[in-house]
């Protein structure tokens, strides 16, 4: 029984984290038809800042929310100088020049801060455990679990129920005849490049605390991310949600049956699997081409 | 004397003479400055040309941007060595084995995005070779994990290869790699790549089946990064898993983007840069990723072809025009075209039926039981007010959208299943509206793409160029000419497609179209935005041709047009066809003139 526990516990956090990334991912995808590779990475480096503002004792509440703007203005960035003018490159340039943006970053993190794990501080102050169902779970990977399902939740109400979740699926259907209705497109298109940044950051620094942070981690959390995102259908934010909760239990039970360093075959191969049989997502539709 | 005089000149064109040239480099730089470590760096920049060449006809002229081509170099690599030492195979056969374990992995990358867009492709390459990543730096037993392992020297028989013997090796397969490159470039499948990257739409319009041609380039440079792959590992006498790394496939982008894609001697310029560069600032050590990560998109954003592209651009302004290779190619051109009959009289005249066609679009009722029978040697006009559903029921016919309900028989045989370019080989041949031509190719070879179903040069005769594939060029580029001639765009041969102008533009996809020798010829507004000079000339070509036995089927506004030309005339209206019959019949019917104008009776002149 415990062990059942432990496994839904262990899967929704990692579920938690890749929810996240890919939720950005769809959200980008849907107002722009491109993604921003860099986003992950971002999303590491806001974290790094937080960890350095705590350490001139500003309170992690304050350098929590700077991490997220830091990274916010780094999707901005990303968004407006390197992918918008790729748009429409030949070679795909927006995935190239994504590509290198995490390249950079990861490099200039790791010159800065080294590539060995660092230590983060807990939201909670300090590491505590709680016994679940006979399955003792630490109390920050509860909190990530919460608080990733308010903010889905939140992000889910904004979609639908706001002015600017409106002006998004309008941008996201059709970006001229939106233009046209008077919707400034590209600070719609900014703006959601800059949260699913920013959203990165936020699930970065709530596994901090029991993962620990590393320079590299931006590429994995990236290449997850996107598995995640097609496996649910890129163009599906429900479908996402459902595809990040499926791999995240089906890598916590992987890696019962496997060594650690297998845990991600799982995923990739599901993401392998799915490309060939149903390239649109489980949970996407199929486009027609546009002639 | 003359074909004696031809025969050597083919293998003397000025690009060929640029590969030799590199190749000798490659062995003979090293022998004359007798210093090891520019033997090394010769060596290494032949193995990522050979790999290069590949994955530019993928990446460059495809635009399949794949992320995991380091793994494949690994996969190449590492079964090679372990197939020698575990297997004991000797090291041919085991090269082989590494190839086909290369090809394998090639086909598992390629088969997770090949039917989809092309980044899905560049994105899931990306997660294949973190998977090989993983299993090479995990599975120690069999990959000695992250350290690496030896690589035994390479021996063919008992004769050994060491670096010297090797770097002969090396710069063979340079030149072999090139010059197959070369020869795919400038063929049938090289047009075909390259329209799939300008316009996937049009590419299979003209009869090119997209998904069968990107999985198979791919696995053409899955086979160049094998090769490099195994060449490497016995160069270097070492291989670890940082060879499938993400570093690597990266590296491999770099190259190509700082270079130049789809040019032949870009990726080589990008190599030697790649490769020389670190070597000689070593101050720079460990910034060298970030600096090419950062070079990579200042190239990308300030100057998107790459730095070839600008000496391409520079050397065009240079005041040598003897030397250039056009001249020739223009005489031949004008040569070729003197007498301009393009369609060849058809005496099979071919009958066309939809039966009962119905379209839904959401909600939306686009089309309603539609019946339409098209037949040779007419021209059949299909007219109706804007949104009445007559281009998606062009685009039904040419297969780009499936219908709901209803046939679709050409002689006989329901065409309906079928993806466009099946369609195209049966001889249905479309235009767009809006004229889509693919950006980037030459109008010549707009028109040569064209004649897509009508050749049959494959990717391996191209390769090596066969008489087969010389004679087919020879006498498909004649008729190309002539096309060109007939259109009009003659003079404009040698132009990229994308500095003609509008109206051009419409007379080259209708060059385009006629290029496949249709039997069936569909197209979405021609006339559109002509002058009255341009629409006469337009009239007066499709009269000639329905005179020779071509069916054509167009949508037009231009009444005054369609009323002169028709044979016969539907008309469409929110979906349903409401008339058909000839022009005079048309003029005066009520329900058309109801649809056109509102309820109000008025008369109209067409």
């Amino acid at each position: 029984m415990s062990i059942v526990v432990q496994v839904i516990l262990g899967g929704l956090a990692i579920a938690g984290v890749y929810c996240l990334i890919a939720y950005g991912f769809v959200l980008c995808w849907r107002v722009a038809k491109v993604l921003n590779l860099g986003q992950a990475s971002s999303g590491v480096f806001g974290a790094f800042i937080c960890l350095w503002l705590t350490r001139f004792g500003i309170p992690l509440y304050i350098s929590f929310i700077c991490g997220i703007l830091v990274a916010g203005i780094l999707g901005l960035l990303t968004e407006r100088f390197i992918i918008n003018p790729l748009r429409r490159s030949k070679i795909i340039g927006w995935l190239i020049g994504g590509l290198a943006v995490e390249i950079v970053l990861r490099l200039c993190l790791s010159h800065w801060w080294g590539s060995d794990l660092v230590w983060f501080p807990s939201f909670l102050g300090g590491q505590k455990t709680v016994s679940i169902g006979g399955a003792a779970t630490s109390t920050d990977r509860l909190l990530l679990i919460i608080a990733t399902f308010f903010m889905v939740y939140i992000l889910e109400v904004i979609a639908d129920r706001t002015l600017w979740g409106k002006k998004m699926r309008a941008t996201a259907h059709d970006e001229v005849a939106a233009a046209l209705m008077g919707i400034n497109t590209k600070l719609v298109v900014m703006l959601v490049f800059s949260l699913s940044a920013g959203l990165c950051a936020f699930s970065v620094m709530l596994q901090a605390p029991f993962t620990n942070i590393s320079s590299l981690m931006g590429f994995e959390l990236v290449v997850k991310g996107f598995a995640v995102a097609v496996i649910g259908g890129l163009d599906s934010r429900r479908g996402v949600i459902i595809a990040a909760v499926l791999i995240g239990l089906l890598e916590a039970t992987g890696s019962l049956i496997v060594p650690a360093g297998y845990r991600d075959v799982f995923t990739f191969g599901t993401l392998i699997l799915v490309l060939i049989s149903r390239p649109q997502g489980l949970f996407g539709i199929l486009e027609l081409r546009e002639v | 004397m003359e074909d004696k005089f031809v025969r050597v000149r083919r293998f003397l064109a000025p690009d060929l003479i640029g590969i030799y040239l590199l190749s000798i480099g490659i062995v003979l730089i090293p022998l004359l400055t007798g210093n090891l470590h520019v033997q090394h760096l010769c060596v290494i920049s032949g193995i990522y040309i050979i790999l290069l060449s590949g994955f530019n006809l993928c990446a460059g002229v495809t635009g399949l941007v794949s992320f995991g081509h380091g793994a494949l170099y690994a996969l190449g690599a590492y079964s090679t060595v372990l197939f020698v030492t575990k297997a004991g195979w000797p090291w041919i056969p085991s090269m082989a084995a590494g190839i086909i374990t290369a090809l394998a992995g090639g086909a598992i990358f390629a088969a997770t995005g090949y039917r989809a867009k092309a980044f899905y492709l560049g994105l899931s390459t990306l997660a294949c070779g973190w998977i090989v990543f993983k299993v090479l730096w995990n599975w120690i037993d069999l990959t000695g994990g992250q350290p690496g392992i030896p690589v035994p020297v390479a021996s063919i028989w008992r004769f050994e290869l060491w670096e010297s013997e090797l770097s002969y090796v090396i710069a063979g397969s340079v030149l072999f790699s090139l010059v197959v490159t070369r020869n795919i470039m400038h063929s049938r499948t090289g047009r075909a790549l390259k329209s799939i990257s300008a316009n996937e739409v049009v590419a299979s319009a003209v009869g090119v089946n997209v998904p069968k041609y990107k999985f198979m380039i791919f696995l053409v440079s899955a086979f160049f990064a094998g090769l490099a792959g195994i060449f490497y590992a016995y160069f270097s006498f070492f291989i670890d898993p940082e060879m499938s790394s993400l570093h690597t496939s990266f590296s491999f982008v770099v190259i190509l983007v700082i270079g130049g894609w789809a040019t032949i001697f870009g990726p080589i310029l990008g190599t030697i840069i790649y490769v020389f560069f670190p070597a000689y600032l070593g101050f720079l050590k460990e910034y060298w990723s970030l600096l090419w990560a950062i070079v990579l998109i200042s190239i990308l954003l300030v100057t998107p072809q790459g730095l070839w592209g600008i000496i391409c651009k520079y050397a065009a302004k240079l005041p040598f025009p003897r030397l250039r290779t056009s001249n020739l190619q223009w005489r031949e051109i004008y040569a070729g075209a003197r007498n301009g009959a393009v369609y060849q009289a058809n005496d099979d005249p071919v009958t066309f039926e939809v039966i009962k066609l119905c379209k839904n679009f959401g909600g939306l009722q686009a089309l309603k039981n539609v019946d339409l029978t098209i037949k040779g040697g007419r021209i059949h006009a299909l007219i109706g007010p804007n949104g009445a559903g007559k281009t998606t029921l062009i685009n039904i016919i040419t297969g780009f959208y499936p219908p709901d309900n209803g046939e679709i028989i050409l002689r006989g045989k329901r065409i309906d299943t079928l993806p466009p370019h099946r369609i195209t080989n049966l001889g249905i041949a479309r235009t767009f509206q809006g004229a889509k031509i693919c950006e980037g190719m030459t109008v010549l070879d707009n028109v040569r793409l064209g004649q897509h179903t009508r050749t049959r040069a494959g990717i391996f005769s191209s390769a090596f160029g066969t008489r087969f594939v010389r004679q087919e060029e020879k006498q498909f580029k004649r008729k190309a000419y002539e096309s060109l001639k007939y259109v009009d765009l003659i003079d404009v041969a040698l132009e990229p497609a994308e500095n003609i102008g509008d109206g051009q533009r419409r007379a080259l996809e209708i060059a385009r179209a006629l290029a496949s020798d249709p039997k069936i010829l569909i197209l979405d507004e021609p006339m559109a935005g002509l002058t009255h000079e341009g629409v006469m000339v337009v009239i007066r070509k499709l009269r000639e041709l329905r005179d020779q036995g071509l069916a054509i089927f167009l949508i037009e506004h231009h009444m005054e047009a369609v009323m002169a030309i028709s044979d016969i005339i539907t008309v469409l209206d929110f979906g349903m066809k409401i008339a058909e019959g000839r022009p005079h019949e048309i003029k005066n019917n009520e329900d058309v003139i109801r649809a056109y104008l509102g309820k109000q009776k008025v008369s109209v002149e067409c």
